[in-house]
């Protein structure tokens, strides 16, 4: 039996959700914030790299330029090979484009890519925030443009979880309604199941 | 953008600042060469071509870490930053806007035929 794309109900929401967290009212505003963080990253790596002569901070002045100039950025430039903010610059751009990729359905479509997104957002956001915020006690300066970016990635992460969740929660219905490791492998990376579509919008059963 | 990321990986070697190593510039271009012919490929095709762009990008990051350059020059730097955009758009299928080919085609896999 085949079912045309035109058929499918590509804005179900999954269950106990009233809204669909991977529609594109909510992917939007990520890839927005992601664009702007991964424009502030560049302008800090372009920086580093000495392509412009200053770093710009209307707040705390040069403390900006001592912090991308300091020793644990130069620690870090050493291990990696590219200054930190590129670094940065780049995991911005994959919250971008893993933001931007799949279907209004892809919680369910392709959990892979909503767990690689999550994987780029939750963690990746909250230790770049953490160190951010470090860089005062241990660099002794303060640099406005990474705390901006360190708020967008914290509000990322806020965006982002809703989806992160509905997609895991998802794969759990798969397993427990078929307790199929081989199955849970490939709807995980996205091959069709009627078995796994007969659970994905099916009522989760209320504890007692 | 992988077919703009080809062309400038064919051309970026003679732009920067020429390696130690002469034959990287070739080398380069070489996998530029393959990711166009990949991308075009992974155009055309709704298969798992993309996945071998993600492989070269992989292959680019690691290989300035292979030949030790500390400090690392440009072109290191280059290859580190065009390898992981490279890798990002490989992981990501194309086009990556609609459902896998599985879901919107044939639906019910599973199904046993009767």
């Amino acid at each position: 039996m085949s079912k045309p794309l035109h058929s499918m109900d590509l804005n179900a929401h999954p269950p106990g959700f009233r809204y669909n967290p991977s529609a594109w009212s909510q992917r939007i505003p990520i890839c927005i914030l992601a664009g702007i963080a991964f424009l502030l990253a560049t302008y800090m790596a372009l920086y580093q790299w000495r392509l412009i002569p200053s770093a710009w901070d209307p707040v705390f002045g040069g403390q900006t330029e001592a912090v991308l100039d300091s020793p644990t950025s130069e620690a870090m430039r050493q291990r990696m090979l590219i200054p930190d903010a590129a670094l940065g610059a780049i995991a911005y751009l994959g919250d971008l484009l893993f933001g931007l990729a799949g279907s209004t359905r892809r919680w369910q479509y392709r959990p892979w890519l909503v767990v690689f997104f999550g994987i780029d957002v939750i963690p990746l956001g909250i230790v770049s925030a953490v160190l951010v915020v470090l860089q005062g006690t241990v660099v002794g300066s303060w640099c406005f443009l990474c705390l901006v970016t360190a708020v967008i990635s914290l509000v990322l992460v806020i965006y982002s979880y809703d989806e992160v969740w509905a997609t895991l929660r998802y794969l759990r219905r798969v397993w427990r309604h078929t307790h199929d490791r081989t199955l849970l492998w490939r709807v995980f990376w996205g091959n069709a199941s009627e078995r796994a579509d007969a659970v994905a919008l099916a009522p989760e059963p209320r504890r007692a | 953008m992988e077919l703009v990321l080809g062309l400038w990986l064919l051309i970026a070697s003679w732009v920067l600042p020429p390696p130690e190593w002469l034959w990287l510039p070739w080398h380069d271009g070489a996998c530029g060469l393959a990711v166009l012919v990949l991308s075009v490929q992974a155009l055309r095709r709704r298969d798992r071509t993309h996945l071998a762009i993600a492989g070269i990008g992989l292959w680019l990051v690691v290989l300035p870490f292979l030949l030790h350059t500390h400090p690392a020059p440009p072109w290191a730097q280059h290859q580190i930053l065009t390898g992981l955009v490279l890798l990002m758009l490989g992981i990501i299928p194309t086009p990556a806007d609609r459902p896998p080919a599985g879901w919107d085609t044939a639906r019910h896999t599973n199904t046993p035929t009767p």
